[in-house]
């Protein structure tokens, strides 16, 4: 689209796609404010509109236009911050095509995509991985070794980078190469929750660390209920911690907040009272 | 017990790693161990810092925020805790329990912080948005940044004032901290990490798929493996379980196609 000459004023067009740079820009932008100024109201959508002001801006030079567009982006967002940056490359890929319409569809597409991409995100970036490579790295730690940590870390990096690399992808081809592989994706999330489910089995046993310090004597026998019970089924105060915790955040009205401090107040009277240690 | 170095850095990196858990989350893997790591380094004991990290990774594992919500913030927790641990000149086991005494009740007064942060987000985002309906670019730019002192604010000041005006009277209650409650905390740190993995299993398809449950268990019990072993035979069967679905939601595709399996 170049300048066109309409009466005596040239209308002033912007850029017909955005450059890499431009992208890069944005990127740049996002992956610093993905949520800052979080709040109730909007979540999310401030960093996303500071993001991607450089990169509209080359599109709509006319502030007007912009203020009225911003007015749209600023309502309520919120998704996984990984996804979001692909969200926001989508929304910039519609609002390429300079349709009047543009912004509502983009904004649609946001919303569309926001809740989906936000579980996907959740559970495998931010909760699976981080479950399976913290757990090597804190025993790593524990023995005083910083490798478990690299590990973690270079995981970390490598797919943040995935997703930095995606990003020009969904700005070339639009964010329906990610969603016609919804039913992918799906499958996806699925097989790493199996992998997390397997993890915190066996967490369930190494990590979490509950004893009973209840011990009779009969005889010459001492009798250790703990040990007693750990012979019936390994790890059984770990396992009751798990259920009695898992089924008290189903109670109505309980919060992870709550529930640190419930967990505190009663491991401290279980122990104050001698029937923990 | 501080020195004005040390307090001027650890106030910073509480800030920077504020920032960075919302944001950035480029180290964000098992971040407690690096942030007990560097604590420890600028106490000038880095093995302390390691073993307060780990410790405090174990209890935050499976937790996040999901969808705006506040949970205990261990980052947070570990670096008090840290920071106390060294600064009273302990190591080892002592180390632990001031760390743990210290870290645990920070980390849970971290959900109020949050949710106080989060809450002055509000006050910040109508003022870029006024800056943005007047073109006022610069402004929005600022308000929108601006808010970052109160978040920031938050997390760090606690920190700052615990390290400064507040570390004798922590000194004074570690000190003599009655025998009950130290036990008590203890019990509480081999129980609080079943909170991140419960509420984890609350986000995951457990009527689905729950009895890999059992797996895990018996891998780490009756066979004694280590977290690294079953976390790569974990993935064997992940990727078994993907391969598996996606050839059966392929299988009709792959009748008209002719049998083409190949395509991508």
């Amino acid at each position: 689209m170049s300048n066109e000459t309409t009466g005596t004023q040239t209308v002033q067009q912007g850029v017909e796609r955005l450059s890499k740079k431009d992208l890069t820009q944005v990127l740049l932008r996002y992956v610093m404010s993905a949520q800052i100024c979080f709040n109730y109201e909007t979540m999310q959508s401030a960093g996303w509109v500071w993001s991607m002001h450089p990169a509209m801006k080359k599109l709509y030079p006319d502030d007007q236009v912009l203020s009225e567009k911003y007015k749209s982006y600023y309502k309520f967002f919120n998704s996984h911050p990984w996804f979001g940056r692909l969200i926001l490359m989508a929304a910039l890929a519609i609002e390429t095509t300079r349709d009047p319409d543009a912004t509502q569809t983009a904004v649609d597409v946001r919303t569309g995509l926001m809740g989906p991409l936000a579980g996907l995100g959740d559970s495998i970036v931010w909760v699976l991985l981080p479950t399976v490579v913290g757990a090597i790295a804190s025993y790593s730690a524990l023995e005083g070794s910083l490798v478990g940590w690299v590990m973690a870390i270079a995981v970390n990096i490598l797919l943040w980078l995935v997703f930095w690399r995606l990003s020009y992808t969904v700005y070339d081809k639009g964010i329906s190469f990610i969603t016609e592989k919804s039913q992918s994706l799906a499958h996806l999330t699925d097989a790493c929750a199996i992998l997390g489910i397997i993890v915190i089995g066996a967490l369930t046993v190494s990590t979490v660390d509950v004893h009973l310090a209840i011990s009779w004597t009969v005889g010459d026998l001492t009798q250790n209920l703990d040990e007693l019970l750990n012979g019936i089924l390994p790890s059984f105060m770990n396992l009751i911690t798990m259920l009695a915790i898992y089924l008290g955040l189903d109670i109505k009205g309980m919060s992870p907040g709550k529930m640190v401090w419930i967990v505190m107040i009663v491991a401290i009277a279980l122990g104050a009272f001698g029937i923990c240690a | 017990m501080f020195n004005v170095f040390q307090i001027v850095v650890i106030t910073l990196f509480t800030a920077l790693m504020t920032w960075h858990k919302y944001n950035l989350q480029i180290l964000y893997y098992a971040q407690v161990v690096g942030i007990g790591a560097f604590c420890g380094l600028v106490m000038g004991d880095l093995n302390t810092g390691l073993l307060v990290g780990g410790t405090m990774c174990l209890m935050s594992l499976g937790l996040a925020g999901y969808g705006g919500s506040s949970v205990p913030n261990y980052q947070l927790g570990c670096i008090a805790g840290t920071v106390f641990a060294i600064g009273m000149g302990q190591a080892g086991d002592e180390a632990l329990s001031t760390a743990l005494a210290v870290g645990v009740p920070v980390a849970a007064l971290g959900v109020q912080l949050d949710v106080l942060g989060k809450m002055s987000g509000s006050f910040f985002i109508h003022r870029a948005m006024a800056c943005s309906d007047n073109c006022d670019w610069k402004g929005m730019a600022t308000w929108t940044w601006a808010s970052q002192i109160a978040m920031l604010g938050l997390n760090a000041l606690p920190i700052a004032i615990l390290m400064t005006a507040g570390s004798g009277a922590v000194e004074m209650l570690v000190n003599n901290f009655p025998a009950w409650l130290s036990t008590g905390l203890n019990v509480a740190a081999g129980m609080l990490p079943a909170m991140g993995f419960a509420i984890l299993l609350h986000y995951l398809p457990i009527k689905k798929y729950g009895y890999f449950l059992i797996l895990g268990y018996v891998l780490a019990s009756y066979a004694g493996l280590s977290v690294l072993a079953i976390a790569l035979i974990g993935a064997v069967i992940c990727v078994y379980v993907f391969q598996d679905l996606e050839k059966d939601s392929a299988m009709p595709a792959v009748a008209v196609a002719g049998g083409d399996m190949e395509d991508e």
